[in-house]
This record gives structure tokens, sequence and C-alpha cells, in this order.
């Protein structure tokens, strides 16, 4: 199958050659669909290298992206281990394509057929269908196997990349590999994908890091706790990297089948972390957001799972009572500060060996919910019992 | 197999969170270490005492003692092992620097770098 691909590819490429003519029933679509730009943009397929800033240029380019090298790096080590003795490389490009760092094998990166090195350009404009450039303009995954890369230069290798975004889904690179043997990029794949991820959530990382600086200054009296809370949430980024090392070294010692239940747990970890970290940020803004039906009893629910380890470090027991699903009209990022500041207050209130119940329900007879946290403080705690948190809000109409 | 390690040479890993201290296992045992593991500070000194380790890699966050009182324990015992502090926390340089540890690491941590900072406190337990 694969091979008849292949020559197909091949075959293709010589009658373009000849004719000037893509022929779309020999290629794969989305390789059609990327010769064709590449022809429209004035690619040559007979180049055998790739295009390069000059060093000055390129110096002055990694200076500027020195952000996203750092926080690629762990995650091309990983990728380049998982590979083992087979001849490879795993690329990073910026957004328009050009590499900003290689790692592999010796023959990969420095030998006489090396891959592209930093400061080369790899747009399908300048170098035809490719593992940096396609992926880019394709928006999504893209793998394009030996003579389905536009240019003869390439032909050796088969290359497949993902773009990278930041937390507003803005692409800021690619993260490719190249392989001699087609095989052994199937083989890596899952960890590609994964890895990109892990390098999407370092992104978010290192924003979190600058964002508590700033709200230790900003609002000194939630500070301290939201700098806890980052620290609980970076321990699942530290454990989908952990894992992902782990992956990597029982990959390159052909250990499959645990590593792809490893890769899997890894994957989890990178989504927990996101997510986590999503809802951090929400607490850490300043920002109103738009009023809208949300559900409460979700909200309160991220809430206590982002909280579960300032519970078990303070040992405090929450207790969960919701019946049904609330969903209510309120803006998510003030309902979540506003609950934030309450479970602290009521932690506070509790002290160690207390519990703090949660009752979510609808109030009878009217248009609104009602979230209430309700302190139990430890026995040798207080006389009274403390007031509850209240919080009442208008019921949300949602169509799912 | 030895594959050319230290013989019985063993690291307590202290930390809260069991999918980081799984995996951190993992790594270092393949690397040559024997494992002792601690869910959080209390029963990071119990098995300092029971496993004797020569190395203790150190969560700050934990329940039941942090990091810090583990280290401050510690020292008022006069108990002789490097420490390797291994936090998320923001200023670690400044509390590393005011607990005097001199091995610490940010999380999320990089792997070499974990194993070449484990093998310089491992080299200074036995000097």
């Amino acid at each position: 199958m694969r091979s008849n691909l292949l020559k197909n590819a091949l075959e293709a490429g010589r009658k373009y050659i000849a004719t000037g003519a893509i022929s779309a029933d020999m290629l794969r679509q989305e390789i059609y669909r990327a010769w064709e730009r590449s022809h429209l943009e004035g690619a040559n397929p007979r180049t055998l290298q790739a295009d390069k800033l000059s060093t000055l240029d390129t110096e002055r380019l990694l200076e500027r992206q020195s952000f996203l090298i750092d926080a690629a790096r762990p995650y091309l080590r990983v990728l380049s281990q998982a590979a083992g003795h087979e001849r490879h490389a795993v690329m990073l490009s910026e957004q328009n394509a050009i590499v900003l760092d290689v790692v592999g094998d010796e023959q990969s990166v420095h030998g006489p057929e090396a891959v592209p090195g930093p400061g080369s350009l790899l747009s399908e404009a300048v170098a035809g269908a490719n593992g940096l450039g396609t992926p880019l303009a394709e928006d999504g995954y893209a793998e394009i196997i030996a003579s389905e890369h536009f240019i003869q230069g390439f032909h050796p290798f088969t290359c497949q990349g993902i773009p990278l975004r930041n937390d507003k889904k803005e692409v800021m690179g690619v993260l490719s590999i190249s392989v001699r043997r087609p095989e052994v990029g199937q083989r890596l794949k899952e960890i590609l994908l994964c890895a990109s991820h892990g390098i999407e959530a370092e992104l978010l990382q290192k924003r979190l890091q600058e964002d508590v600086r700033r709200v230790l200054t900003s609002h000194p009296d939630d500070g301290q706790p939201l700098e806890q809370l980052r620290q609980d949430i970076v321990q699942a980024h530290n454990a989908g990297r952990l894992r992902l090392e782990v992956v990597s070294r029982l990959v390159a010692g052909n250990r499959f089948e645990y590593a792809l239940q490893l890769l899997r747990q890894a994957e989890e970890s990178i989504q927990l972390f996101r997510r986590r970290a999503a809802l951090w940020r929400d607490l850490a803004s300043l920002e109103v957001g738009a009023i809208q039906p949300i559900s409460l009893t979700d909200t309160v629910r991220d809430l206590v799972d982002l909280l579960s380890t300032e519970a078990t470090i303070r040992k405090i027991e929450i207790f969960i009572c919701f019946p049904e699903e609330v969903r209510v009209q309120a803006d998510r990022r003030t309902l979540s500060r506003r609950l934030f500041r309450d479970f602290i207050q009521a932690f506070d209130l509790v002290g160690k060996g207390g519990a703090v119940r949660i009752e979510i329900h609808k109030i009878p007879h009217t248009s609104s919910g009602q979230v209430s946290l309700i302190p139990m403080p430890a026995p040798d705690r207080v006389q009274s019992a403390p007031i509850p948190f209240i919080l009442t809000l208008p019921i949300g109409n949602y169509n799912p | 197999m030895n594959q050319g390690y230290p013989l019985n040479r063993k690291v307590l890993i202290a930390d809260d969170d069991d999918d980081s201290r799984t995996m951190l296992a993992f790594l270092l045992e393949s690397e040559g270490w024997q494992i002792a593991e601690a869910r959080n500070g209390k029963e990071a000194l119990e098995k300092l005492t029971e496993e004797c380790p020569q190395v203790l890699i150190l969560d700050n966050r934990m329940p039941e003692l942090t990091g810090a009182e583990v280290y401050q324990h510690i020292q008022q015992e006069g108990i002789k092992i490097p420490v390797v502090l291994m936090t998320a926390f923001s200023d670690l340089e400044e509390l590393a620097s005011s607990l005097g540890i001199r091995y610490y690491l940010p999380k999320p941590v990089d792997v070499p770098l974990v194993l070449a900072t484990v093998e310089s406190a491992y080299a200074e337990y036995q000097k």
C-alpha cells in the first residue's frame, strides 16, 4: 500500500517536472493540496537544499524566539531519545516555518545529507511540501512520506509535523520529526503529538509564573493562596513531563505496550494541567467576563478539584451535596473568584481536622439557584458554628 | 545486574504527588539507584531513619510537614545528608538560600539535570 503510494508520488513528481501539471489521482489529497500551493507560490521542485537566513539574522531570530526554544528543548530531547539509534532529526520552527532548533543523531544533524539547520526557510513557498511548512499551511498534523516531498532534496526523509499553539490558540511554531525509514515515523507519531501538547503546556506554565508575580503585587490578599494553588497545578505538568521521559526510554528499548499506556496517562496529565491552569488564570485575572448561562455545579466541582491538595495539606474534608445540576446566569470569572475567596475563608475558619459541606440547589418557587459553603470546624476549634457562605444567582436558560 | 553503578546507593524521594514520585523513582532506578519513598514530611523523617539513604529529594509543599520544616528538623538533629530541594515554589533560589540548601531544582523538572544533581549530591555525601 505504502510502496504504491510512494511509486505514484515519484511518478507524479516526474510528470510535474516534465509537464508542469500535478496529477491529482496519483497523490493523497492533502499532498495534492500541498503541491498545488507549492506550485502556485513558486517553489522549485529541483531544489536540493533549503534557503537560509544569514548568520546574523539567524542569531537575531534565535534570540527573539528564546521563549519558545527553551520551552520546547526538553521535548525535542525526549522525542530524539525515543527514536533511539534510528537516523532521525527532531525540528522546531517558528510560525513562518523558519527552523529554530534541531536535535538528532550526528549523521542527520551534521552529516553530508543533514536536515536543514537553524535559520533554514521551510515554508511551502520556499521549500515546497515538507514537515514544517505543510502543517502550518494545513493548520494541523501532516505527514509527508519520502517522494511526497515537493523538492527532490527532501526525498530521503519522511517527515511529520504539528503546529504549536499558545493559550490564545495562536500558532507559535511547528514541532516535527524526520526519519529515514517511514515505519519508524509511525512508531513515533503518538509521542510527537503528546510532546507538542507538552510544549504548549510548557508555554502556559511559563505564563503562569509571570502571572503569579503580577498577582503577588497587585492583589496581595489572594496572592499567597494563588501562588500555592499554582504550585499544585504545576505538579500535574511535572508528572506529565516525567511520564514522557519514561515513555521515550521505553520506546527506545522497544517496550511499546507499557509505553503506550504511559503515553495515554501523560496526555491525561497534560490535559489536566491545561484545565486547571485555565481556571487558575481566571482566578488570577482582574477581568470581568460576559454574563451567560453556566453550570454552577461544574464550576464548584472544578474549584474543589483545584483545591484538593490544599484541603489535603490542611487536613480538611470536603463534602459535596449536589442533588441536581444547577445552571445559573453569571460571569464565570467573577463567580470563580468569589467562590475561591469563600473557600479559602471557610478553610481558615474550620482549621485542621475540620470540614466544609457544599450544597447546591434550586430554590423552590423562585428562579434562583444557590450554593452554600457550610464550615464545620474541628471539635476543638470554636464554640459556635460559623455562618455559612451563601451565594444566590438567577437560573440560566441553557440549550446544550 | 550492576551496570557499573556503585552498589547499595539509595535515594529517598519525598513528594506527596504519587505520579511524580513513581515516575522519578522509575528513572532513578534505571540509573542504578535504590529507592525509598515518602508521601509527606512526617514520613520523610521516619524513612530517613529506617532506610538510611545517601541523598534526599525533597518537595516543599507537602502534608504534615513542609520540605522546609523537614530540612530544619534534619539540621536540628544533626543528620548529615545532602538534600535536593525540588519544588514549584516561585522564588526557589531565595527559599533554598534562606534554608542553606545547596542543591535545588524547579518543577517541572528537567530530567538530565535531576540525574546530574543527584549524582553531585551523592558525591558530596561520599566526601
